[in-house]
């Protein structure tokens, strides 16, 4: 820096002239923005008796999972707000169209008593649970290490927002067509009250309290967020295939295109935290998915036996597929 | 000799000033070290006429004018003390 | 049959509280970043937000605004228009992007506590929309300024500045980390996104977004525009907190977050705003003062919609009246007098014409901010351009982290507030700055102004060099010096007496 000649323009912000070529626009945008992580000691203004300086020094910067630049990490889909809109843009066209193309053909008249128990038991109520995706994600933005790990909770939170937003919408359009069968009314006892609820709630009330950045992107995105995805987005909506609720089951893979978009950029930080973080996050994080898998387990157990007599083979197949997700990531569990 | 920084506000300048003095130093000497940053560049003197006079800053200004060869120590300033620097 | 209308189906997407089992309340909801005020679930159950979004409609509305912004900056870039542009105009870029960007991507965490925090679920959706709003003004207001590192390397600062420990970028941070980034989700709310979003930033956008049409920087305007178009959402958020804080028995809490937050950002926000409108803009090109501006758009605003939410205004407004007539003045003298310690050229700007329009828009300014520049004008048109350099330090208030001035001239206004507590010296510009110290010590006291780090070894020895290399002057890129090169003085040779 000392021999630069500071009267000469740049070509690039001068923390990317060093990576010596035109940087894409993401890295323009998102990279290095966060002016906290500067002091470990002190990331914010606000003195040590400051109650939240004391949360970030400790569930942020003093975090077992350790790495010398978490600024490093890059989202593989390299994703900013414009395009992020684009593309959410052509996905909520699509769901539009599902929609209205099902209401057109007067689908939920169409369903059976089976089908309407389903839904009213296992995907009305399922606003409750993409909503604490919704939270614990925004806790992880505002606890994130760095600019281009917390935008990518960012987008994830608004997923779940959009998917509690369709949820909705799915619960008034049955509630107009079956008014007596417990639409917009039982969904909240349902996810308090259901066994077959406890296990995901459980497992959400924890993950919300795990107050270590690393351990909730751990156990949200290594174990919840699966767990959900296999048990509800997957063979949830297999079911409803089955049974001939199409149009539930195109919004569950809809749903699924954006869980898939989360499990890119999981996996990449996974890698990154391995494969250049301290040598120690390993077996860190084999031992978060020692305590959290069980209750990711769990849920899915209560969960699918649920949904009918097939239910055991579709919870040993959730449960298995979830722990292949985690195996790609070269976590034996 | 030992330093003591001192908050100036010398008399119709717009800002004030950090001024390192020494604990030896008379008052004449502290304002005319005050006044050495800010008169020529931002400010006039009061009045040339005068000698500038020094006293600590008080919410009504009515603290004593201290004497013109009253020393820092003497006087007891502390670090971050704030002073006048005026013409009576 | 066509979709359903967003209002269908609008109230289930926000029943989504629960009572937890599995853990405690208090601890899904710890009261440092949820709520300290002790409002019933139920209380918070009834927020509601009047201006309503779907996510469908956010993304389609999101994508086309973005669309036209950066059509109409793609278009201008072809335009070379910064490339002759008015240094000075250039010089507000810098200043506002290096403020500004890190800073609006800051307030996604902010926005972010609440839609994990707040207890009120209609509140937690709205949040999240904020945050992905926020998400984007970082994001836009760095990717216009990249172009213009190729022309200027100033401009670097866009991205840098909160880096650094500029004297500037530590005035707007330790702001910032006070009212939105450490607060609990509620207080959060009254201060970003009432106090400061709803009371203070219409003067930027509207004020600079006119300002720079009228410069025929449309890409800049248009811009700002755009990103004001998000803030009436998100901002909106800070509103049916009050209402419900009120009806709760805390209006008082409410009332002291609002007045700590409302001062807070103004003292930053007018040097943002006010020493361009007042001094940079070419006075041809001026829509009204600083001072039209804020009595229009800020305070006739602000007091009615503190009026209608059920607050007063704050205690010390007289004195936020007084310092509307002050401040920016104070600060286009001193930063300018201090102009190598920024990453921007401010202009003096003060020929005999200008200096009649302020005289008219402020009277009594000749009196007072004019003697400043009497001496600096004396200086340039006598062959003492080296002593417009400012030697020494200011005093530096510890709350603010401005230099701490007031008019001079033929009055002497400057002076230092002080407090003392537990053995040190704390020093203030104003009675409010230091009642705000007052207001919670513990979170204030261990803060260290650059003067303060000049005596406690962190900048050692504190010479001029050291300090402004500690400042990331003359590292990121040079420092500031005068965007004209003075040549504003030349109108004092046409007409002598106007110097005088």
């Amino acid at each position: 820096m000392a021999s630069e000649d500071l009267s000469k323009p740049l070509k690039t912000w001068s923390h990317l002239v060093r990576n010596k070529r035109r940087p894409t626009e993401y890295e323009i945008v998102s990279t290095n923005m966060l002016w906290s992580t500067g002091d470990q000691k002190a990331p914010w203004a606000m003195g040590p008796g400051t109650p939240m300086t004391q949360w970030y020094v400790k569930y942020r910067n003093q975090s077992p999972l350790k790495h010398a630049d978490w600024d490093g990490f890059r989202d593989p889909d390299q994703l900013v707000y414009r395009t992020y809109n684009m593309i959410q843009d052509g996905q909520e066209s699509f769901v539009d169209a599902l929609l209205e193309d099902h209401s057109r053909n007067q689908h939920d008249l169409g369903l059976s008593p089976a089908s309407l128990e389903l839904l009213a038991h296992f995907y009305t109520p399922a606003r409750y649970v993409i909503h604490t995706v919704q939270m614990a994600s925004a806790y992880l933005v505002t606890m994130a290490p760095a600019s281009t790990i917390e935008n990518c909770f960012i987008f994830q939170s608004a997923d779940q927002l959009r998917w509690v937003s369709r949820i909705a919408y799915r619960t008034a359009e049955l509630k107009m067509t079956h008014p007596h069968a417990g639409f917009d009314r039982d969904e909240r006892g349902h996810w308090e009250n259901d066994a077959a609820w406890q296990g995901f709630r459980e497992l959400m009330e924890k993950t919300l309290v795990a107050w270590d950045w690393a351990e909730q992107f751990v156990a949200l995105n290594l174990v919840a967020k699966p767990a959900i995805d296999e048990a509800l987005l997957r063979q949830f909506a297999n079911l409803c295939r089955r049974q001939g609720d199409t149009l539930t089951a195109l919004l569950l893979d809809a749903q699924m295109t954006d869980s898939a978009r989360s499990r890119r950029w999981t996996t990449a930080l996974i890698e990154y935290a391995l494969k250049s973080g301290d040598p120690g996050n390993r077996a860190l994080i084999e031992r978060w998915l020692a305590e959290w898998v069980p209750l990711g387990d769990a849920a899915i157990e209560a969960f699918c036996p649920a949904l009918g007599p097939e239910g055991a083979s579709l919870s040993a197949a959730a449960k298995a597929e979830a722990a292949k997700f985690r195996a790609g990531l070269g976590f034996g569990q | 000799m030992s330093n003591v920084a001192v908050l100036s506000r010398l008399q119709f300048d717009a800002h004030t000033r950090v001024i390192d003095v020494d604990d030896g130093f008379t008052m004449d000497q502290v304002a005319a070290a005050c006044a050495a940053p800010a008169v020529g560049y931002q400010t006039s003197h009061p009045d040339p006429s005068k000698p500038l006079r020094v006293r600590r800053t008080t919410d009504d200004d009515t603290a004593p004018t201290l004497p013109r060869d009253l020393t820092v120590k003497a006087a007891g300033f502390t670090h971050f003390e704030c002073i006048d620097v005026f013409v009576e | 049959m066509a979709l359903l209308d967003r209002s269908a189906w609008y109230n289930i997407a926000r029943s989504t509280n629960w009572t937890p089992k599995y853990v405690p309340e208090s601890e899904l909801f710890p009261k440092d970043q949820s709520d300290p005020y002790g409002i019933p679930t139920a209380e918070w159950e009834t927020f509601d937000e009047p201006y309503k979004v779907s996510y469908r409609e956010y993304v389609s509305v999101q994508r086309e605004k973005d669309a036209g912004a950066y059509s109409v900056k793609a278009a201008l870039m072809r335009s070379n228009y910064y490339e002759n542009a008015d240094p000075a105009y250039l010089s507000l870029l810098k200043m506002h992007y290096g403020a500004i960007a890190l800073s609006e991507y800051a307030a996604c965490q902010s926005d972010a506590r609440m839609t994990r925090f707040s207890k009120a679920p209609s509140m937690r959706n709205m949040a999240t929309f904020g945050m992905l709003d926020e998400l984007r003004h970082g994001q836009i207001q760095l990717y216009f300024p990249h172009q213009l590192v190729t022309l200027d390397r100033q401009f670097d600062w866009a991205h840098e500045a909160h880096h650094t420990r500029n004297w500037a970028t530590l005035a707007g941070r330790h702001a910032l980390d006070d009212v939105m980034m450490t607060r609990d989700a509620m207080t959060t709310s009254l201060m970003l996104n009432f106090a400061f979003e709803t009371g203070l930033t219409n003067v930027q956008m509207i004020g600079l977004s006119a300002d720079a049409a009228n410069m025929g920087d449309y890409t800049f305007s248009n811009l700002i525009t755009s990103i004001q178009s998000d803030e009436a959402r998100h901002a909106q958020i800070g509103t049916p907190v009050i209402e419900i804080m009120i009806r709760n028995g805390k209006k008082a809490e409410a009332q002291q977050a609002v007045d700590v937050a409302f001062w807070r950002i103004w003292r930053v926000f007018a040097l943002l705003t006010g020493i361009p409108m007042d001094y940079w803009f070419p006075l041809e090109k001026r829509d009204r003062s600083f001072k039209e501006y804020m009595h229009e758009f800020v305070i006739t605003q602000f007091e009615r919609q503190l009026r209608d939410v059920g607050l007063e205004r704050p205690w010390y407004w007289e004195h936020f009246l007084d310092d509307i007539e002050t401040h920016h003045h104070c600060q286009q003298a001193g930063i300018w007098s201090w102009r190598n310690t920024v990453w921007w050229n401010p202009t003096g700007g003060l020929g005999p014409a200008e200096r009649d329009w302020l005289e008219q828009k402020y009277p009594g300014w000749n009196a007072t901010h004019g003697k400043y520049w009497d001496v600096i004008i004396d200086n340039l048109r006598n062959g003492r351009p080296e002593k417009t350099e400012a030697v020494g330090m200011p005093a530096i208030c510890n709350m603010c982290q401005i230099p701490i001035s007031n008019k001079g001239g033929t009055v002497w206004k400057a002076r230092i507030y002080q407090r003392e507590y537990e053995g040190r010296r704390y020093n203030f510009c104003t009675l409010v700055c230091r009642w705000v110290f007052d207001t919670d010590p513990v979170r204030y006291k261990d803060w260290d102004t650059i003067v303060d780090r000049m005596y406690n070894g962190q900048i050692s020895p504190p010479t001029a060099e050291n300090i402004l290399r500690y400042m990331g002057s003359g590292v990121v890129s040079k420092g500031g010096r005068d965007a004209h090169d003075y040549a504003w003085v030349k109108g004092y040779d046409r007409s002598p007496q106007a110097a005088e």
